[in-house]
């Protein structure tokens, strides 16, 4: 008969700390799918933001140009135009959209937007394809409610 | 043999340990379950709005489509919003040409009955096809846990009540409330001029016999419900204004002028002969007119997209102000009797005759289409004769007797009603998660339109938003 010893103490610490390291893992693939599902959340809400906004400046084409670099941020200081009327619609339907808090409502400017915290981005483009043709392009640029990434949606349209 | 076995220490250890490597198991399990259990709640949550948002646009973006042959659709889209959760949304469109087929589609929010908090989303497909035999095609739930649905509708920069060019609804039938006749001679005429409009052209005003007298001058009062920029005049020819009877087009159907027995010669009239019994009447539609006429209202809003004929936005008011617009225009020549004038529809052998008043130019104080107001006279300033036109005459020397008869008549404007069409909608919906999460209580507070929305439990929410225009509108009124 063969002398059997046993699993030592160690050797079931091991095993222990191995499986918890799989557990970790398996626990950081959680984390990280719910950071891919509130992306594409943001993504979703995103496209139909920028539905909403492409929509508005589709049916106001006189003052296309107007918005062009328009950022919706902060508030305008005055309501009284169109451009700015709907700059504010689209800056409270983003702020409830990507649930925003008061104190996150700074801009982010330039570096890398990975490393962008707790600001945001979200500017309007309108740029004419080629001079004179009366065909634009609008961009329409959100950053992600954790402010680390920017989503852009584009559409062409035909100002006549 | 030697078989010792486990000590009790041993086994304890063992105890242990496994308990703290099965704790952590069970623990990761449930940290992972209940993980997988919220997002599945956020993915339902973003699916629904998904789909439910791509549906609404989609059928919000056909409304008001119609084929070109099928009649105008006056109310594409409405929106009841009593200021609480639960709007509702009505869009109309045509679906098929061949068969025809117009549908309403409904989407509204409808609780459960057991838990009033939990609302479902209910979509309603109604053939209106015949507006008075509406056939419901299916009422079925496409969403659940929808608790707040709401709609905007926008047009513009356009004001609910407002009197503003492209603000009304454009291109609609306006049928009078009240038309009443009218004279300063001596005609008692007792038939219901609410005759002309009841869209019945067999049915057609009259006054004939004892209670028509050739004196005076003749008008009919009509009163609208709500303001009208009339655009479109329609005139049914089947006055029995012809009976039997045809003309030949090519030859231009009016006369050569009198002839010697004070009959007129019908170039046009060919076999087989007929008559005519409206020839020579005048209409002449007037907001407020200085010549007498008993015209109601208190003036009129100028209404157009510039001031080419009037201040736009202002009231127009008082004696001495007249805006009218002459139909049957006989003038001096005989030539116009027969409808070679654009204005003239007397003896024209059609069924009906349009007349796009906005298309009308000339003379600029005929600006009716560029006016609003509830009230509207037609003055009809000269009387039917019958017209006998066989053997290619026509005999005015009153086959039988002077009347005024009236074809049915269809008055198409801008109707200001008080509420828009909007072109564009924003759609907004917070849907809620099937499960609670979590031991603590999340406060939710998210403004829509006209409705604020708060809450404090355990369910989790997300708000979404978007817009869709209404391109066939958006264009048709601009």
């Amino acid at each position: 008969m063969n002398k059997q010893s046993g699993v030592s103490l160690i050797e079931a610490m091991v095993a222990a700390v191995v499986v918890g390291i799989g557990f970790v893992a398996i626990y950081g693939i959680t984390t990280s799918s719910t950071r891919v599902l509130l992306n594409s959340i943001d993504r979703e809400k995103g496209n139909m933001l920028a539905n909403m906004i492409m929509e508005d400046i589709i049916i106001d084409t006189q003052n296309l140009t107007q918005y062009h670099n328009l950022k919706f941020i902060s508030s305008p200081s005055s309501q009284t135009t169109t451009v700015e009327k709907k700059q504010q619609k689209w800056k409270l339907t983003a702020d409830q959209l990507f649930s925003v808090v008061q104190n996150n409502s700074s801009e982010c400017i330039g570096g890398n937007p990975r490393e962008w915290r707790n600001c945001h981005y979200r500017k309007v483009e309108v740029v004419e394809t080629s001079n004179g043709s009366k065909v634009y392009t609008i961009s329409v640029h959100l950053s992600n409610r954790d402010g680390r990434a920017v989503n852009t949606f584009k559409r062409i349209i035909n100002s006549e | 043999m030697n078989n010792k076995g486990f000590s009790l220490v041993e086994m304890m250890i063992t105890l242990a340990i496994s308990a703290i490597i099965i704790g952590a198991a069970f623990g990761s399990y449930t940290i992972i379950a209940r993980n997988f259990q919220w997002q599945s709640d956020m993915k339902y949550m973003s699916q629904t709005a998904r789909d439910v948002v791509e549906m609404i646009t989609k059928d919000i973006r056909n409304a008001g489509f119609r084929f070109e042959s099928s009649s105008v659709i006056s109310d594409p889209v409405k929106i009841y919003d009593a200021g609480d959760a639960l709007d509702r949304i009505e869009v109309i469109y045509d679906e098929t040409e061949e068969p025809y087929k117009r549908v309403k589609i409904e989407y509204k929010l409808k609780p459960y009955s057991s838990n009033s908090s939990r609302n479902r989303l209910i979509k309603i497909k109604t053939d209106i096809t015949d507006p008075n035999n509406p056939i419901p095609i299916f009422e079925s739930p496409i969403a659940d846990h929808v608790e707040t649905l709401q709609f905007e509708g926008t047009k513009g920069s356009c004001q609910e009540g407002q009197i503003v060019y492209g603000c009304g609804k454009a291109d609609v039938l306006v049928t009078p409330v009240r038309a009443e006749f009218g004279t300063n001679g001596r005609s008692t005429c007792s038939d219901n001029a609410l005759k002309i409009f009841d869209l019945n052209p067999a049915t057609y005003w009259d006054c004939s016999g004892s209670e028509y007298d050739n004196s005076g001058n003749y008008w009919i009062n009509l009163e609208f419900a709500n303001d009208v920029r009339p655009t479109k005049l329609v005139l049914s020819g089947s006055l029995g204004g012809l009976s039997g009877g045809s003309f030949d087009l090519s030859q231009g159907e009016f006369t050569t002028g009198y002839q010697s027995d004070g009959s007129y010669d019908l170039l046009g009239a060919i076999e087989p002969w007929g008559k005519n019994s409206s020839i020579g009447m005048i209409f002449r539609f007037y907001r407020e007119s200085d010549n007498g006429n008993n015209t109601e209202g208190d003036g009129y809003t100028c209404v157009w997209i510039d001031n080419t004929y009037c201040e736009v936005g202002e009231l127009i008011q008082g004696s001495g102000v007249r805006s009218n617009l002459d139909f049957g225009d006989r003038g001096s020549s005989p030539n116009h009797w027969l409808g070679a004038n654009v204005y003239s529809f007397a003896v024209q052998p059609i069924s009906t005759m349009t007349y796009n008043l906005e298309e009308i130019d000339g003379v600029h104080d005929h600006y009716l289409f560029a006016t609003s107001s509830k009230w509207l006279t037609i003055e009809i300033s000269d009387r039917a004769r019958y017209c006998d036109y066989s053997r290619g005459h026509c005999d005015l020397t009153d086959g039988g007797g002077r009347f005024i008869q009236i074809p049915d008549m269809k008055i198409y404007g801008e109707s200001f009603d008080g509420t828009i069409v909007p072109t564009e909608i924003m759609v907004g919906l917070i849907v809620r998660s099937p499960n609670e999460h979590g031991n603590v209580e999340r406060s939710h507070a998210y403004s829509i339109g006209n409705y604020s929305f708060t809450k404090n439990d355990k369910y989790l929410r997300d708000f979404y938003t978007t817009s869709a225009t209404i391109r066939n509108l958006l264009y048709q009124s601009q």
